[in-house]
């Protein structure tokens, strides 16, 4: 009887304590069967052990249900395993089968992750596709593009730089470089006041000169925007440049184009002014010599017969009819003497829309 | 001497089911499946002895996988997806469930297991595993995806006393 108490003591010690001796105890060793018993019971122990402790390669020797189950789960746990680092690698195809609720965890996580590996990679996909397009824009765009973080300091600039500034893109850490470093002596404070009013006004929309270091000068117009977060708050500014150079001397070579066609065009005006006065002036000569050559024979005939009739009517009667008579034969003369002396032709209004020559003295010369 | 074939296989064999049996089907008792292999393999080891018997099993095994690779499977070039197609048709087929503890392709080493194996799941303890016919079939299986040839053994099976079969499979 105390015997069957110390079989009974050392197989609940095996299956109770925490530590158990690998050996049975020696006064129950003579026992037949005992020892291999104690020894299957306690290697399926530490089978157990080793597999709640995650130990997946310990060889269970043994044979029979316990054993078999044992084996049954560790083949099954060895089995998640192997499909786990499958899915860890991206193998989402892996499911499990037959094991119940786990199953359907296993089999809805794995679908799941696709799904959400299916997304981002849809989403990587869109966003080096938004990438590429915006490197291939920046990169052969003509005019020079940047983004620099809210401290200035640059996150991109486009190749383009290059070429209108002629220096490396290395050299350039901040906007202040990019844009005070080569700026013409005669621009450069006026560029610094307009960075400083961009802060306040986030408004920066410049034309300036720059100087290179082989001494040439670029025009640049410059425009500064910034980018804000959905709070409002500025977290990036994007900067564009373009080389306006040959469009500014294009513009000066325009101007002084237009100067010297509105000075040819006055001089056009001045000189058909000329050809008109000239035209009414040779038009008034010719029509004085005719007007002397045709009126001045009448005249002498008047005159010469107005003496001979003096001399036979009666003077005291007539006198004073011939004196008007002389008067106004000598405003004729005068007049037809004043034509042929006018320097230039002048109108002077004779009534309504008619005009007639101003003969006046100011204009003949005459005194 | 040259031997004259009469049962040389082909996938002809199998036969038109749905013409020979229209109310039937494809569905057998799993009964008569092992009532047929445990005869079968009751008088070959008679004639030939049980080392021959089991090489007779793996050679059938071995055919029939191959078989069923050129007949059933479609080509696949990666070793999961051909794992992942091999377990659906297991199951299809109601042959068994496929798991896989290892498998080190570039090695050439795999540990698999199939639990409620066609051949031999629920029999008695017998103390030597039995499923030689499996060994033959995971052989070919393996060989035709790989173009290796591959040594498998049975190192668990329900027989002795275990829940599943497993099998240890090195490339040669």
């Amino acid at each position: 009887m105390a015997e069957d108490n110390k079989v009974v003591q050392a197989l609940m010690d095996l299956l109770s304590k925490k530590n158990a001796s690998a050996e049975p105890p020696k006064e129950l060793r003579s026992i037949q069967g005992f020892d291999e018993l104690y020894k299957s019971i306690h290697h399926l122990r530490g089978s157990f052990i080793s597999l709640s402790r995650g130990k997946l390669d310990e060889k269970i020797v043994g044979q029979g249900f316990l054993f078999g189950t044992l084996k049954d789960l560790q083949s099954s746990l060895k089995h998640l395993t192997w499909q786990t680092k499958r899915v860890s690698e991206g193998d989402f195809t892996q499911k499990v089968e037959f094991l119940g609720e786990f199953s359907d965890a296993f089999n809805e996580m794995a679908l799941k992750l696709e799904i959400q590996v299916s997304i981002l990679e849809q989403t990587r996909k869109q966003l080096a596709e938004s990438e590429e397009n915006f490197r291939q824009i920046a990169e052969n765009m003509e005019e020079v593009f940047w983004l620099n973080d809210k401290e200035g300091n640059i996150i991109y600039l486009s190749p383009s730089f290059t070429e209108v500034w002629n220096i490396d893109r290395s050299e350039i850490k901040t906007v202040d470089d990019l844009l005070l470093m080569q700026a013409h002596e005669s621009d450069i404070e006026s560029v610094r006041v307009a960075l400083e009013g961009f802060k306040k006004t986030k408004v920066f929309n410049k034309e300036f000169k720059i100087k290179l270091r082989d001494n040439s000068v670029k025009t640049v117009a410059v425009r500064l925007n910034p980018i804000c977060n959905q709070d409002g708050n500025v977290i990036k500014q994007a900067g564009i440049a373009q080389d306006i150079t040959e469009i500014v001397n294009y513009q000066n070579k325009l101007i002084q184009s237009l100067i010297q066609a509105e000075n040819a065009r006055d001089k056009l005006k001045n000189s058909h002014a000329k050809i008109i006065e000239l035209e009414q002036r040779n038009a008034l000569l010719a029509m004085s010599v005719t007007a002397n050559h045709e009126m001045n024979q009448p005249l002498t005939i008047l005159k010469g017969n107005l003496e001979l009739l003096r001399e036979k009517l009666d003077e005291q009667a007539y006198g004073r009819i011939f004196d008007r008579l002389e008067t106004a034969i000598e405003k004729i003369e005068s007049i037809l003497n004043k034509l042929k002396n006018i320097d230039r032709v002048k109108l002077t209004n004779y009534v309504g829309d008619i005009n007639m020559i101003d003969i006046s003295e100011e204009n003949t010369g005459n005194t | 001497m040259d031997l004259v074939r009469k049962y040389k296989f082909s996938w002809d064999l199998i036969g038109d089911l749905k013409e020979g049996r229209p109310n039937l089907g494809n569905k057998t008792r799993l009964e008569v499946y092992r009532l047929m292999q445990f005869t079968l393999r009751d008088v070959i080891e008679q004639h030939f002895g049980p080392e021959e018997t089991d090489k007779i099993f793996f050679d059938a095994g071995f055919l029939a996988g191959k078989e069923f690779y050129k007949n059933v499977m479609k080509p696949e070039k990666e070793l999961n997806a051909y794992i992942r197609q091999l377990q659906e048709l297991l199951i299809e087929f109601g042959i068994g469930i496929l798991r896989i503890e290892k498998a080190d392709i570039e090695k050439g080493e795999l540990i698999v297991t199939v639990s409620e194996d066609l051949d031999c799941s629920g029999l008695p303890d017998l103390e030597h595993e039995i499923c030689t016919y499996d060994e033959g079939l995971i052989s070919a299986l393996l060989e035709c995806f790989t173009g290796v040839k591959f040594t498998v053994k049975e190192i668990d099976c329900w027989c002795t006393g275990d829940r599943t079969c497993r099998f240890a499979c090195f490339s040669q």
